[in-house]
C-alpha cells in the first residue's frame, strides 16, 4: 500500500479511504487483455463516507475520462460505506449510461457483511451489479459483453 | 520657591507614575514611584528614605532614631543652612553600621539631641540634647515620630547606639505603645510622613511660622500622646520649639489640600497607617479597580446584547427545527408515539427529519428521514422532502407509492443532495403497519409474532434520479410490539472507531422496557459511543393494548425488466423462503406482466412456516400517479430527468 496522489496511475489515498487501480495486478492485466481496454479494475479500502466522497467522485471521473467504460470496483477491503459514497457510485453509473455501454460492478466478498448490508439497504441493486468476487465480476462482464 | 517647585514636581511625578502604574502591574508600581519621585524630591528626601531600611536591618532601634534625625534636616536647613551639610554625614555612618554611630561621636552629637528631646524624661538627663544648639529647631519637627522610634530602640540600644540614645531608650520604652519588631515597621511609617512634612517646611521657610506649621501639622494626629512631654522638653531645650508649637496649634493642617498624597490616610481615614510610598500604589490599584469595573460593565452589556441575539437565533433555529422535527402527539390513532432528535456533535448538524400525523380517522402516517450533506441547503431539502411526503401520504397514497412519486418529483440532477426516508402508515383498525424505505435503514421491531421483515431489495434514496419506492412491507403489530424508526446516525455512532450497528441498537431498545422512550434511546446510544458525527433521530411506536390483531406479514417488490434481468428478484423470493418451483413460476408471471405493463408487483404473503406469492399489476395509486412512467421501461432512468 503506497501513498500516491494520482489515482489514474497507481492509487489514491485520502482520509480514511484508499483507492487503487489494479493495472499491474495480474487480474487487472488479464482483464484489460481479455475483456478490452475499457475495462478497469479498481480496489478501495478503508472508509468511504461523506468526507471522502468528493475525492472518490474525482477519482472515478478520472478513470472514465481516461476511457474506462466497464468499471469493476472491489469493496472487499472497505470497512464502511455510507449513502453519500453510494450516491457517488450511482452518479458514476449514470455517467456511464450517458456515455453508452458502460457499467459499474461492485465486488464485495461474502465476509464483508457490513458493506453488503449497506448496499442492501441503499437499494442500488438495479443500477449497480454486486458480485462476490473479482472473478465472478469479470466472467459476468463476458456474459454481458 | 525652588523646593516648593520640586515638591510639586514630586507630586506630578508621583501622579504620572500612578498613571503608569494603572497600566503596569502593581508590583512594578512601587519601584516606579520611588524611581520617579527620587530625582525630583531633591537630594535631602531620597537619601533618608533609603537609609531608613538600611539601618533598620542592622539595628531596628537605631534605624528608627536615625531617620528621625534626618527628618529634622529640612527644618534645620531652613533655620541654619550650615547644619544641612552635617546631617547627611550623620546618616552615612549610621547606615553603614551601628557601632560607627557611637564611634563618630562628633557628628552624631548633632543627631543625638533629637533622640533625647523626644523622650520626655530623658531630655533633661541627656546633656548633649541641651548643648546642641543646631538641633533645637529639628526637635520641633521630630518629637512624635521619635517616640515609637525610641520604643524599638530599647532592646538594641544597649549594644549599638551611644549613651545618649541609651538613656532615651529607657524612658522611650515606657512611653511607646509597642516595643517589638512590629513597632519598628510602624516607626518607619511615621518617619516617612515626617520626612515629607519636613521637606515641605524647608521649602516654605521664608515665612518661618509657616514652615513650622507645615512640619507640625501633618504629624499632630499621630504623635499627640508624645507631644505633651515633648513640648515641655522642647521648651527646655529651645524657645523656638515653643513658637513652632503654638503656630502649629493655631493653624492646623493647611497644607493638606495642596498635597493629595499626604491627605490619603488622613482626610480619607484608612484603618491602618499608610506609608507614603504606598499611596501611588493605592491610587493605582483604585484606578485599576475602576478600570476593571468599567470593563466588566461593558462586558456585561455586551453579554446582554449577545444573549438577546442568541435568543433570537435560537427562535429562528427553533422555527427551522420545527419544520424538520416537529412536536408530535404522544398518542395518535391507536399508537403511543415517542420521538427524539439529537444534533450531531460537530458542525454536521441538520438533515434528519421526522413527522407523525393522523391520516383520516384511524390511520397514522410516520415519516423519518435523513438528507445527505449538511448546511442550509440540506435543511431545505429535508423540509421539502418531509412536506412532499406528508402531502402524498395525506392524500391516501400508501408509503411505497408516496416514495415512488416523491422520488420522481424531487429528483434533481442539479442538486447533490438526496434523502433516505422511511415512510409508514399504521392502521388502527387491523393493527397493521405498512412501511416502505428509500435507501433508509428499515425499522427495528420487537415483539412481532410474524417473521422478521426482509430488508432485501431496498429502494434507492429520493433524489438519485432513479426509480424508488419499489419495496414495501406490511406487518401486524400485536399488543406489546415495538416498532422503532431511526436515522443512520444511531447505528453509525462509534466507540473507538467501531460502529454501534443495528444489532446493538436493537439490544439497547430491548432494555428500555415495554414503552421505550426515544429520548432515552438516543441518550443510551450516546452514552455507549464516543463519537456521534451525524444527527440522530428516532421514532418509536407502540400499539395501544386491547386490539385483536390477526398476524399478517406481506412483502412486496415492484419489478421491471432490469430488475428481472438481475438476480435480485430471485434472491428476494428465495429470502421469502418460497419453494423453488414457486419462485420459477412467480418470475415467469412477472416477466409476462412486465412485458405487458412495463412493471409488475410481486407480492409474497408469509407465515412463520410458509409463503405464497402472487404477481399483480403495479398498484393502482402508483399507476394512476405515474402511469406514463410505468409504461416506459425503467431501463432509461436518465430519461426521468
Amino acid at each position: 500500500m503506497q501513498y500516491v496522489t494520482s489515482c489514474a496511475n497507481e492509487g489514491y489515498n485520502v482520509g480514511g479511504m484508499s483507492l487503487f487501480y489494479i493495472g499491474e495486478d495480474r487480474a487487472g492485466e488479464d482483464a484489460q487483455q481479455e475483456y478490452g481496454e475499457d475495462v478497469v479494475l479498481l480496489a478501495a479500502g478503508g472508509e468511504l463516507d461523506y468526507s471522502v466522497s468528493q475525492q472518490l467522485k474525482e477519482c472515478m471521473a478520472e478513470h472514465i475520462d481516461a476511457g474506462a467504460r466497464r468499471v469493476i470496483l472491489d469493496l472487499s477491503e472497505v470497512s464502511f460505506i455510507d449513502s453519500t459514497a453510494i450516491g457517488v457510485l450511482v452518479g458514476v453509473v449514470m455517467k456511464l449510461h450517458e456515455l453508452g455501454g458502460g457499467s459499474l460492478t461492485v465486488v464485495c466478498s461474502q465476509e464483508n457483511k457490513r458493506v453488503l448490508q449497506i448496499f442492501e439497504i441503499a437499494g442500488v441493486d438495479s443500477l449497480i451489479t454486486l458480485q462476490l468476487s473479482r472473478e465472478e465480476a469479470l466472467s459476468a462482464l463476458t456474459l454481458a459483453g | 520657591m525652588a523646593p516648593l517647585r520640586s515638591k510639586r514636581a514630586q507630586i506630578a511625578s508621583a501622579v504620572s507614575s500612578m498613571a503608569v502604574c494603572a497600566m503596569l502591574g502593581a508590583g512594578a508600581c512601587a519601584q516606579a514611584a520611588t524611581l520617579m519621585s527620587a530625582p525630583s524630591a531633591g537630594i535631602s528626601l531620597p537619601a533618608p528614605a533609603i537609609s531608613v531600611p538600611g539601618v533598620g536591618v542592622t539595628v531596628p532601634g537605631v534605624g528608627a532614631s536615625v531617620p528621625s534625625v534626618e527628618v529634622s534636616v529640612p527644618s534645620v536647613e531652613a533655620s541654619v543652612p550650615s547644619v544641612t551639610v552635617s546631617v547627611p554625614s550623620v546618616e552615612v555612618p549610621g547606615v553603614g553600621s551601628t557601632p560607627s554611630v557611637s564611634a563618630s561621636t562628633p557628628t552624631v552629637s548633632a543627631s543625638t539631641p533629637t533622640v533625647s528631646v523626644s523622650t520626655p524624661s530623658v531630655n533633661s538627663s541627656t546633656p548633649s540634647g541641651a548643648s546642641t544648639g543646631g538641633g533645637e529647631s529639628s526637635t520641633g519637627a521630630r518629637p512624635p515620630t521619635s517616640a515609637p522610634g525610641t520604643g524599638t530602640n530599647s532592646p538594641t540600644s544597649g549594644g549599638g547606639s551611644g549613651s545618649g540614645s541609651a538613656s532615651s531608650s529607657g524612658a522611650g520604652s515606657s512611653g511607646s505603645p509597642a516595643g517589638d519588631a512590629g513597632a519598628a515597621a510602624a516607626a518607619v511609617a511615621p518617619t516617612h510622613r515626617t520626612l515629607a512634612a519636613g521637606a515641605a517646611a524647608g521649602k516654605a521657610k521664608p515665612p518661618p511660622s509657616g514652615g513650622g506649621r507645615k512640619a507640625g501639622g501633618p504629624r499632630r494626629p499621630r504623635g499627640s500622646a508624645a507631644d505633651k512631654p515633648d513640648a515641655g522638653a522642647a521648651s527646655l531645650a529651645s524657645p523656638r520649639v515653643g513658637a513652632l508649637r503654638t503656630t502649629r496649634a493655631t493653624r492646623p493642617a493647611t497644607h493638606h489640600s495642596s498635597d493629595p498624597l499626604n491627605s490619603i490616610g488622613r482626610h480619607i481615614p484608612l484603618p491602618l497607617p499608610v506609608p507614603d510610598w504606598s499611596k501611588p500604589i493605592i491610587i493605582a490599584l483604585l484606578l485599576i479597580a475602576i478600570w476593571f469595573g468599567l470593563r466588566s460593565q461593558m462586558a456585561a452589556r455586551r453579554a446582554r446584547r449577545l444573549e438577546a441575539q442568541r435568543a433570537e437565533l435560537l427562535r429562528d433555529v427553533g422555527t427551522m427545527q420545527a419544520a424538520l422535527v416537529p412536536v408530535v402527539p404522544a398518542r395518535v390513532g391507536g399508537l403511543a408515539v415517542s420521538v427524539a432528535y439529537r444534533p450531531a456533535d460537530g458542525p454536521a448538524a441538520g438533515g434528519d427529519f421526522y413527522d407523525v400525523f393522523a391520516v383520516e380517522r384511524k390511520r397514522v402516517a410516520i415519516i423519518l428521514g435523513d438528507v445527505s450533506g449538511h448546511g442550509h441547503r440540506a435543511l431545505n431539502q429535508a423540509a421539502l422532502t418531509r412536506y412532499t411526503l406528508r402531502a402524498y401520504l395525506q392524500t391516501g397514497l400508501e408509503p411505497r407509492a408516496a416514495l415512488a412519486l416523491a422520488g420522481r418529483v424531487l429528483a434533481d440532477p442539479a442538486t447533490e443532495h438526496f434523502a433516505t426516508v422511511a415512510a409508514a402508515v399504521y392502521d388502527a383498525r387491523d393493527g397493521r403497519l405498512t412501511y416502505a424505505s428509500a435507501g433508509h435503514p428499515p425499522p427495528i421491531f420487537h415483539g412481532l409474532r410474524t417473521r422478521e421483515p426482509l430488508a432485501l431489495c431496498a429502494s434507492p434514496p429520493i433524489g438519485w434520479t432513479v426509480p424508488t419506492g419499489r419495496r414495501q412491507t406490511v406487518v401486524s403489530l400485536p399488543p406489546g410490539a415495538v416498532a422503532c424508526f431511526f436515522s443512520d446516525g444511531l447505528v453509525e455512532a462509534r466507540s473507538d472507531g467501531e460502529l454501534l450497528g443495528r444489532e446493538r441498537l436493537s439490544d439497547i431498545l430491548d432494555t428500555l422496557g415495554a414503552r421505550p422512550d426515544a429520548a432515552k434511546l438516543l441518550a443510551r446510544v450516546r452514552a455507549e459511543t464516543s463519537t456521534a458525527s451525524d444527527d440522530m433521530a428516532a421514532c418509536i411506536l407502540v400499539p395501544q393494548a386491547g386490539l385483536v390483531v390477526e398476524d399478517v406479514h406481506v412483502e412486496e417488490l415492484e419489478v421491471d425488466a432490469r430488475a428481472l434481468g438481475a438476480t435480485s428478484t430471485r434472491r428476494f423470493l428465495e429470502a421469502c423462503r418460497l419453494p423453488i418451483a414457486e419462485i420459477e413460476r412467480t418470475i415467469w408471471h412477472a416477466r409476462e406482466t412486465v412485458a405487458a405493463l412495463g412493471a409488475a408487483l410481486v407480492r409474497v404473503e408469509l407465515t412463520p412456516a410458509s409463503a405464497s406469492a402472487s404477481v399483480l399489476a403495479p398498484s393502482a395509486p402508483t399507476e394512476a400517479a405515474t402511469g406514463e412512467h410505468h409504461a416506459q421501461p425503467a431501463e432509461q432512468p436518465s430519461g426521468l430527468r
